[in-house]
Parts: C-alpha cells; sequence; structure tokens
C-alpha cells in the first residue's frame, strides 16, 4: 500500500524528471537490431537520433545483437550516435520516467518486454512499415495493450491507415521526407543506365527481360539494382540513370521514386497499394510514369530511352519533378522531425506537472487534515 | 567570322547522280538544322564529281555559302578523300558526313556538351540510325560502345566507365564506325590515319589501331548520325555487288588484326585469296571498298 511518504517521494522523483526534461539531461534511445528493417527506413531511424543529439539530447542506439555496427549506408556523422548493447553482461541501462524509448513498428517482442518489466519511460512507435506492424502480432492485439499510445508516423495515409486498423486513441505525429541535395543530375551527360528497385527479385527478372526481348535494339542499356550503396553514392548513381523503376506495392511513402526525382532520373513505379491523398503525395501525371501492371514497364523504358537519346524529354516531366522534389527539402524535414518529437516533449511534462499538481495537493491535503487531527 | 568550334564536317563526294540527289538533299538539310558557326563545312570532290548537281542543291537549300569546296587530285576511293581532307585540316576537330547520310538534329549541340564534360576524350562516336532508304529504322550502330564489356568492376565503377571504349571492346565487338564520329584531327593523322589497301574492314582496322594507340573514345548516349543502308553504289551496295566469299571476308578480318599494329601501310600478300586469272583491285574507284 502507498504511504503518503511513497507518494512525497514520487512527487519529488517528478519534479527531478521534469528538470531533467525542461533542460534536455533525459535519454532517448532508439531500439535497433539487424533485421528486416529496410535500409531506408533505418537511415530515417538515425535521422532523428541525429537530429536530437544536435540539438543536445542524449541520444544512443540500443540493441541487443551482438556486434552490433552502424550500418555501411549511413552518413558519416551519424555514425558517431553511441551503441549501448543491453545484451552485454556488464552493461546496466538506468531507464528513468523522463526517458524515451523510441521503437520501429517491427519489434513487438521488444514492445511487450518493455511493458512486462514496467518500464517508466515514454515510448513513441516509429511507424515506418505497415506490413511490419503486424509481424510478431496476436490476431486483434495492439500497441494500446503494452501502454504505447504515441506514435511518429510518416504520413497522412500512414496515418489514416493506423486509424483504422490500430483504433483511434492513438496520438500520432507525422514527419515529411527530406531528401539531401546529393540527390542531383550529375554534370556530366546521363549514362545509358536505367537504376531499379524492388522487393521480388522475380519480378524485376521478368521487367528486364522482357524489355530486352521485345526491344533488342536497346541492349546497350545497363540496369543497375539499387542495393548496398551509401547514400551519397547512390545520389551518384541515381544522376546518372535516365530512369528508376520503382516496384513497392506495399511503400509506405516511397524514398526512392522522390530521390530519382530529384537526380533527373524519370521514376516509372507500380503504384502503391496504399492510397494517398493524391494533394499529399507525389503521384501525378507530370512526375513520372505510374502504372499498376508491370508488363507495361518496358513499353514506357523503352519510349523513355528514345526520348533521351533523342533529345525528346517532355518537359513537363522534368517540371513536374523538380517541384515535388523541391518540396521535400532536408530542412523541411528537420523541422518536421524536431516538432513531432516536441509533441511528446511537451505531452509528457504536462503529464508530469498534473501528477506533481494533483498529488502535491493530496499531500497538502493529508498533512492539513494530520495536523487538525493532532491539535485535536 | 569565326569558327568557334574548332571543327570542320567533311562531306567526300567522288561520284554523285541524280539518283542520289535526294539523298544529298537530306544531307544538307541536316546540316542546316545545326548551330553551325562558319567554315565548318569542306565537301571534298574529285575532277568527275557533278558539281552542278551539288551546286543545284546547295542553292535550292540556301547554303552555298556555308560550304568551302576543296579538290582532290589523288586517289578518289573514300577514305583516300579523308585522309587527303585531314592532311589540309586546319581545325582541331573533324568529323565525316556521307553525302547520302544525315546529322541527327542536336549533333553538334552533344559533340560540344560531351566534349565539355570530357576533356581528355579524342574520339565522340555518335550513336549511329542504320535506316534503309526509305528512312526506316534497321538497328543502330556503335550501341556496344555503351555497354560495360568489364568484370570485377564495383557497380558503380561500371556506370562510371559505360561509354568509354578501348582496345578490347573493339576487338570483341568489331563494327564500331568513326564515320559520323567528331575526331581530333592531330591525333587522327599521328595515328597514321585510315589505310586504304584494307579491304571491307577499313573503319575496323583504324579503330583497333586508334585504340591501340590508347586514344581515349567515348560513345556518346545519344542518336547522333543517320546511316542510310543499301543506297544503290554506296560502300554496303558494292560491298555486297561484289560477292565476297566468306573466306575473302575472312582474309581481310585477320589481316586487319594484324595490320592494326603497323601506322603505315604495308605491303599485303593477297595471294591466298586470288581466284584463278583474277586480279584484285584496291582502292576501287568509287567509295574505297
Amino acid at each position: 500500500m502507498q504511504t503518503i511518504q511513497d507518494l512525497e517521494q514520487k512527487v519529488e522523483a517528478l519534479k527531478e524528471s521534469r528538470e531533467k526534461l525542461l533542460n534536455k539531461k533525459n535519454n532517448i534511445f532508439f531500439f535497433l537490431t539487424e533485421s528486416e528493417v529496410e535500409s531506408a527506413a533505418v537511415y530515417e531511424i538515425y535521422l532523428h537520433a541525429k537530429y536530437l543529439k544536435d540539438i543536445g539530447y542524449s541520444v544512443k542506439i540500443i540493441t541487443d545483437t551482438d556486434n552490433y555496427q552502424h550500418p555501411k549506408f549511413l552518413d558519416e556523422d551519424m555514425k558517431t550516435i553511441e551503441i549501448f548493447n543491453i545484451s552485454k553482461k556488464d552493461n546496466n541501462l538506468t531507464i528513468s520516467p523522463c526517458d524515451y524509448l523510441i521503437i520501429p513498428e517491427l519489434f513487438t517482442n521488444i514492445m511487450h518486454q518493455v511493458h512486462q518489466q514496467k518500464l517508466p519511460c515514454s515510448k513513441i512507435v516509429l511507424f515506418q512499415s505497415y506490413t511490419n506492424a503486424f509481424k510478431g502480432m496476436l490476431p486483434a492485439a495492439s500497441w494500446k495493450e503494452w501502454g504505447i499510445n504515441n506514435v511518429i508516423t510518416t504520413s497522412k495515409a500512414m496515418t489514416d491507415y493506423l486509424k483504422e486498423y490500430f483504433g483511434k486513441e492513438y496520438d500520432i505525429q507525422t514527419w515529411k521526407l527530406g531528401i539531401p541535395d546529393y540527390f542531383k543530375p550529375s554534370d556530366k551527360p546521363k549514362k545509358s543506365v536505367i537504376t531499379f528497385f524492388s522487393r521480388n527479385p522475380k519480378e524485376v527478372e521478368l521487367v528486364i527481360k522482357s524489355f530486352y526481348a521485345k526491344y533488342p535494339h536497346l541492349r546497350f542499356i545497363t540496369f543497375q539494382e539499387i542495393k548496398n550503396f551509401t547514400r551519397e553514392e547512390l545520389g551518384k548513381v541515381l544522376g546518372q540513370s535516365i530512369a528508376t523503376i520503382w516496384i513497392d506495392r506495399h511503400a509506405a511513402h516511397g524514398t526512392i521514386p522522390l530521390e530519382a526525382m530529384k537526380a533527373n532520373s524519370i521514376p516509372i513505379g507500380i503504384i502503391p497499394e496504399l492510397e494517398h491523398n493524391q494533394e499529399q503525395w507525389f503521384i501525378k501525371d507530370n512526375t513520372g510514369i505510374w502504372l499498376k501492371n508491370i508488363l507495361k514497364i518496358p513499353e514506357y523504358l523503352s519510349k523513355i530511352v528514345m526520348s533521351f537519346i533523342q533529345d525528346q524529354m517532355p518537359e513537363e516531366v522534368q517540371k513536374g519533378m523538380k517541384e515535388i522534389s523541391e518540396k521535400y527539402s532536408v530542412e523541411t524535414s528537420k523541422q518536421s522531425i524536431l516538432k513531432a518529437y516536441q509533441f511528446y516533449f511537451v505531452k509528457r511534462d504536462e503529464e508530469f506537472k498534473q501528477f506533481i499538481e494533483s498529488n502535491t495537493k493530496v499531500i497538502k491535503e493529508y498533512k492539513t487534515k494530520e495536523t487538525e487531527n493532532t491539535k485535536e | 567570322m569565326k569558327n568557334i568550334h574548332n571543327l570542320t564536317i567533311v562531306i567526300p563526294v567522288h561520284k554523285i547522280t541524280k539518283d542520289d540527289q535526294k539523298f544529298f538533299e537530306s544531307c544538307i538539310t541536316s546540316l542546316k538544322t545545326q548551330n553551325l558557326s562558319s567554315n565548318e563545312v569542306v565537301l571534298i570532290h574529285t575532277k568527275e564529281t557533278d558539281l552542278d548537281l551539288i551546286n543545284e542543291v546547295l542553292t535550292k537549300q540556301k547554303f552555298k555559302s556555308k560550304i568551302k569546296f576543296m579538290l582532290n587530285e589523288g586517289k578518289t576511293d573514300f577514305y583516300s578523300q579523308v585522309n587527303t581532307f585531314a592532311k589540309e585540316c586546319k581545325t582541331e576537330w573533324f568529323s565525316i558526313l556521307e553525302f547520302d547520310d544525315q546529322l541527327s538534329k542536336n549533333s553538334l549541340d552533344y559533340f560540344i556538351q560531351y566534349k565539355e564534360a570530357y576533356s581528355g576524350i579524342k574520339m565522340f562516336l555518335p550513336l549511329v540510325a542504320d535506316t534503309d532508304t526509305e528512312e526506316n529504322f534497321l538497328k543502330f550502330g556503335n550501341d556496344m560502345g555503351l555497354v560495360n564489356s568489364h568484370d570485377n568492376l564495383t557497380p558503380t565503377e561500371t556506370i562510371r566507365r559505360l561509354g568509354f571504349v578501348d582496345f578490347d571492346m573493339v576487338n570483341t565487338h568489331v563494327l564500331y564506325r568513326p564515320i559520323g564520329a567528331f575526331i581530333k584531327t592531330g591525333e587522327f593523322i599521328d595515328c597514321g590515319m585510315f589505310k586504304t589497301n584494307i579491304k571491307f574492314h577499313q573503319q575496323f582496322e583504324f579503330m583497333l589501331r586508334w585504340c591501340h594507340k590508347e586514344n581515349e573514345t567515348m560513345t556518346m548516349f545519344k542518336l547522333g548520325y543517320q546511316h542510310i543502308v543499301g543506297r544503290k553504289k554506296s560502300h554496303d551496295s558494292i560491298i555486297i555487288e561484289s560477292k565476297p566469299t566468306g573466306e575473302e571476308f575472312n582474309f581481310w578480318l585477320e589481316k586487319a588484326k594484324k595490320e592494326y599494329y603497323f601506322p603505315f601501310e604495308r605491303e599485303i600478300d593477297t595471294e591466298p585469296i586470288k581466284k584463278e586469272g583474277e586480279v584484285i583491285e584496291l582502292n576501287a574507284e568509287k567509295n574505297g571498298v
């Protein structure tokens, strides 16, 4: 049973936590491990960590993978973020109520463990992939059961999806993707390259072989998979390619088409299944070629190649790509990320404040009553 | 007025007939669409060239003032004409335009763009569209210059190397054509120019020799040239009409693969392919077969 002294201690502890939170003396932990989290999502996680670190927070990547290392494709300044391995014997992590644990949607096991261990920190799900969200979850289970109702996600469409399938009780903040300036057209003439990304190698194989079979005179085109490049290398590769095939039906947002647009490589993609409000997304007639049927891709590729070699690339498409990609600036993205976290910092502060105020009142009332009783 | 691109486009003409007129008209039309400056086009002809026909086309096209004429009093085959011109060429670059072919729109702009981006390159090959006499597309030429032929490169290095043509690529794919390319004049002469004693494979032998000397060569990823295949009395037609045997064709291919090593013409023993009673004519009159 909780005594008034316990309550006083809690109030004092929370005052201390609140002080830390307000002065950025708290910790922010991002859980990561070597897993199926795709590289674009991992990059965004590190980006959040870096931005928070840059404004003075203590940020760590926490992991339970032995010998976890920063992925090679990260920007160099991201690799300075401290890694804390909780699986190592002598590593003890102290977590306070003012701390935050950011958990990618894939790690439902961590959500469960954190709940079981009653960790006092604030938990936020970083929701980038709706296909990963249900992995490891029992049917009809939800994050709320693990005491989590804070989410940060990438778009209104993901927000709508979350509300529809997980419920409306979550606090959801969104951030805007940003494409760095090293994604740009090469200053030399484009090469005879078409880049591609797909989750299903068989589909891409079908597209490429169909292309060569139907258009053997275009045998000089080289197809290059977007894989295992650092981001800066990818910027250079896209800058040299004339088009980028993108087959990702479960994309939550789609970084690659935006990167391709910024590098003036025409995206030719399959429209993802998550419905998007056209105004909020980039699938428009003048931003690339958007299809529902992959069998149509070779035909459009041949048109792009023939247009390119004859200097007949449609100007309205190049203009459209430039307009869209300019909306996804690094600075806009950074501000939206910090704003999202700031919402939860304020929310937590309000929770502390309410607890402190209401329990201070309780303590005061109790003490007053005690004094009166003593007098009597 | 100045030749601002430091380039001369040479059109070698020997015999031209009324049947060829429409091709020559298209050739001149294609020149008119280029961003030419002064003194950039030279027509090298022989005493047998029908200059009236040439002038008729140029006058009709209002292009006469833009072309300089050069008389070649030496050997009249196509490759000798080019060599004669090259020795007199005053510009840093030159390009060969066959009188029945066409430059693609923006061909000159592509060359300028690539020259600015790749300052060490000595020959820029265009992507060539081979068409029939009705201008129906048949296939691309020089396209293998855009393909990576080297293993064990990283993806970024592979992409970087796309377009660069080296000796191994020429030796493997054979079909690179300097006709329509933009070539550094000095290097062309130093290399030994075209050899007129090689039959059928003059361009291949030249390209081997050129690359053997490590002259940096690049294929532009742009359609720069349209080559008409099958015009009567053109290169290709004469080769076909002369009905070379497979043995003859291979003989000259093997010769090309050996002679590239020498920057000068050597005497070639044609005894192995001589048919009984036949005299093999080198430097054939019309188009250098």
